[in-house]
C-alpha cells in the first residue's frame, strides 16, 4: 500500500555520500522548502553535510523501515506513510523521544517551537527540492521498488533492532 | 483465533498492530481500565500545562480501531486470569474467552502507607483522570506539595509551573532530583534551572504525614526533618509498582514484574506480556529488569503480538533511557549513568552544557547529555550494540564528532549481521 503521491511519482530518496562535493545546494532548498512548517524559529534545514576526516556525509532521514522513532513517539506523530516516515507537527511536544533513538542521527529538536523535526520526504513536491538542487548527484530520486532494494542494507532494524525488524511497521 | 489485550497503551496497541498483520481474521480484543481510548500517556503533564488540548491527546487516529479491526472495550477492569480454562473475568461480571493474552496492564502508583493520604486533595498523577481531577482541584489551592523528584514529579510540578497561579515544592528523598538517571553534576544544573523558574526543591528529606483540616482537606504535610509546610494539594509521585495485583491466583511466574522469555511468553500457556508490566532482558545489565520506558514497552509489545500470532520473533533487548525536557532544560540519559569503579568516565562542562560518557574498555556503556541534546540517538545505538570502539572513535565520541557515525557505518554493521545470521 502506498500513498497516492508516492504512488504517483514512485520516488524515494537515495544518498550516495561519495558523490557529495560539500557545495551545500541541497540545504537552502530544503530550508526554502520547509518554511512553512516553521512558525517561530528560523527554517531549520532537515539534511546536513558532515565532513569526517575527508569524507563527506550528507545526512538525513532513512525511514527505517523498523523505525526506533516511530516507535518512540509517544503522541503518535510520527508514522509511516508507504515509503515514508513523516511527522504531524499539529501534535508533536518536542519531547525528544525519538531524538533520544534515531540512530542515524537526523532528528533535530528546534527548541523555539518544541517541534523534534526531520526529513519528512517533500511529499507534496514531484522532486523533492533537496535532490533538485543536488548537481554532484549525491541525492537522488529512486522509485520505490529500487529504493526498497537499496534501502533493505540501510535500515536501522540490520543492526540495532536486529530481531524486531518484520515485527510491524508503525502503520496506522 | 480470539486475541485479547490487557490495557490499552503503548505495549498492547503495539501488540494489536502486529498481530494484525500476521493475522487478517483473528478478533482482536483490547480491554482499558480507564475511560479514555488510547492516549499519549506521558502527554498527560503536557495537557495539565496547558500545553495540549485534549483533542491532541489521542495516540491513534479514530479511524485506527475501524481499520485494524481492533474492538475496544473501557471502563473494563479485569479481576481474574483463569488460565486453565482460558477465561478472563472482568470487574462486571462478564466473562471473556482468550486464545492468545497479552498482559500490558504497566504500572500502579505507589503510595506509601503513612497517615493523611486518604485526605481530599491528594492525587496520583499517571493518568489522564488523574490530570482531570487535579485540574479541577486546583482553583482552590495556592501551593503543591510534589512527593518524589523523579520523572513523573518532575513532570508534575512542570506542568503546574506552566500552567502558573501556584507555587510548587518538590520534596525528594535523595541527594538530588533525578538521583537515579542523573548524576550530580547534570541534578545540579536542572535543579538551579528549577529554583530559577520558581519551582522549590527539598532534598535529603520525605514527607512523613499529610495534614488534613476538619473536613478532610489537605492543608499540609510534616517532613522527616520535622519541618511543617502548608499546601492544599499533594502529588504523590514515588514511583509505579507493576499493576499485577489481578494475577496473584493465576499460577503466573512474577518477579518484581512478570518474568517473560526472549518471545515475552510467560510460564503459561497462550499468555504474554510486555511493557511496564514485564520483566525484559537488559542489554548493559545483561538480566531481566523491568525498563518502563516507552519505547521499551512498544518494541516488546510489537515482539509479543508477533508471537501471538505464530510468527517466531526473539526481543534483543533494550536499555534504560530517557528523554526529558522539562523546566526548558533538555536532559538526555542512556544506560549506565552514575560512576562505578568498573567505568571510565569523562565529563564535559561548559555553562548550562553537560556532557557525560561512561565507558566500560572499549564499549559506551552509557551517556548523560544535558543542554544540546542533539543525535543522541547515535549513542543509544552504540550502547544498545555494544560496539566495540577503536582509539579514533572513541576520541570523536569525546569531542561531540559522532553525529554521523552509524550513518557511515550501517553497511559495515549490515553485512556484519546478515553474516552472523
Amino acid at each position: 500500500m502506498y500513498p497516492e503521491r508516492v504512488a504517483e511519482y514512485k520516488r524515494a530518496i537515495n544518498v550516495d555520500a561519495a558523490k557529495c562535493n560539500a557545495c551545500g545546494e541541497c540545504i537552502p532548498a530544503c530550508q526554502q522548502a520547509i518554511a512553512y512548517e516553521h512558525r517561530k524559529a528560523d527554517p531549520f534545514p532537515r539534511i546536513w553535510i558532515q565532513r569526517v576526516g575527508q569524507k563527506l556525509q550528507p545526512l538525513l532521514c532513512h525511514n527505517c523501515e523498523q523505525a526506533p522513532c516511530v516507535s518512540a513517539c509517544m503522541t503518535g506523530c510520527r508514522h509511516r506513510d508507504g515509503d515514508f516516515v513523516t511527522t504531524d507537527y499539529d501534535r508533536c511536544v518536542g519531547c525528544s523521544m525519538c531524538v533520544m533513538c534515531c540512530p542515524f542521527g537526523v532528528i533535530q529538536l528546534v527548541e523555539e517551537e518544541k517541534l523534534a523535526m526531520k526529513c519528512d520526504g517533500c511529499l507534496e513536491h514531484e522532486t523533492a527540492p533537496c535532490v533538485a538542487a543536488c548537481k554532484p548527484g549525491a541525492l537522488r530520486h529512486v522509485g520505490y521498488l529500487e529504493s526498497a532494494q537499496i534501502t533493505r542494507w540501510d535500515k536501522a532494524g540490520e543492526f540495532a533492532f536486529s530481531q524486531v525488524v518484520s515485527a510491524g511497521k508503525g502503520e496506522r | 483465533m480470539r486475541y485479547v489485550m490487557i490495557g490499552n497503551s503503548y505495549a498492547g496497541l503495539a501488540a494489536a498492530e502486529a498481530v494484525r498483520r500476521r493475522d487478517p481474521k483473528g478478533e482482536i480484543m483490547v480491554l482499558s481500565d480507564e475511560r479514555h481510548e488510547a492516549y499519549g500517556r506521558p502527554l498527560i503533564s503536557y495537557y495539565l500545562g496547558g500545553e495540549t488540548p485534549p483533542e491532541r491527546m489521542n495516540y491513534r487516529p479514530a479511524a485506527f480501531y475501524r481499520n485494524h479491526r481492533i474492538q475496544v472495550r473501557t471502563d473494563s477492569r479485569v479481576v481474574k486470569v483463569l488460565p486453565d480454562s482460558r477465561h478472563l473475568q472482568l470487574a462486571d461480571g462478564t466473562d471473556l474467552a482468550y486464545d492468545r493474552l497479552m498482559i500490558s496492564t504497566g504500572g500502579k502508583p505507589f503510595v506509601p502507607p503513612m497517615k493523611g493520604t486518604d485526605a481530599r486533595g491528594v492525587f496520583t498523577f499517571t493518568t489522564w483522570q488523574d490530570a482531570d481531577d487535579i485540574k479541577e482541584w486546583l482553583p482552590r489551592v495556592r501551593d503543591v506539595i510534589v512527593i518524589g523528584g523523579g520523572l513523573i514529579g518532575l513532570s508534575a510540578a512542570d506542568a503546574l509551573r506552566h500552567r502558573g497561579g501556584v507555587g510548587v515544592t518538590v520534596v525528594e528523598m535523595l541527594p538530588r532530583v533525578l538521583g537515579l538517571a542523573l548524576d550530580e553534576d547534570g541534578s545540579n544544573l536542572l535543579q538551579n534551572r528549577m529554583v530559577e523558574l520558581g519551582t522549590q526543591v527539598v532534598t535529603e528529606d520525605s514527607v512523613t504525614e499529610i495534614v488534613p483540616d476538619g473536613d478532610g482537606v489537605v492543608q499540609g504535610v510534616v517532613l522527616k526533618s520535622g519541618r511543617e509546610l502548608p499546601c492544599q494539594m499533594v502529588v504523590v509521585a514515588i514511583g509505579v509498582r507493576p499493576n499485577t495485583g489481578f494475577l496473584q491466583e493465576s499460577g503466573i511466574q512474577i518477579n518484581r514484574g512478570i518474568v517473560v522469555d526472549e518471545r515475552m511468553a510467560t510460564n503459561l500457556p497462550g499468555v504474554y506480556a510486555a511493557g511496564d508490566v514485564a520483566e525484559g532482558y537488559d542489554v548493559i545489565n545483561a538480566d531481566h529488569r523491568i525498563i518502563a520506558i516507552l519505547p521499551v514497552a512498544y518494541e516488546m509489545g510489537l515482539i509479543a503480538g508477533a508471537n501471538m500470532a505464530g510468527d517466531s520473533q526473539l526481543y534483543a533487548g533494550g536499555i534504560a533511557m530517557n528523554s526529558m525536557p522539562k523546566f526548558e532544560m533538555s536532559v538526555m540519559t542512556m544506560g549506565l549513568t552514575l560512576d562505578q569503579p568498573d567505568l571510565e568516565a569523562v565529563r564535559r562542562r561548559r555553562g548550562d552544557q553537560y556532557q557525560k560518557f561512561l565507558f566500560r574498555g572499549d564499549q559506551l556503556v552509557g551517556a548523560i547529555l544535558v543542554g544540546d541534546t542533539t543525535a543522541g540517538g547515535v549513542l543509544t545505538a552504540l550502547i544498545k550494540k555494544q560496539e566495540t570502539l577503536t582509539a579514533a572513535l572513541k576520541e570523536r565520541i569525546l569531542y561531540g564528532n559522532y553525529r554521523s557515525l552509524v550513518a557511515e557505518r550501517k553497511l559495515t554493521w549490515a553485512k556484519a549481521a546478515k553474516a552472523a545470521s
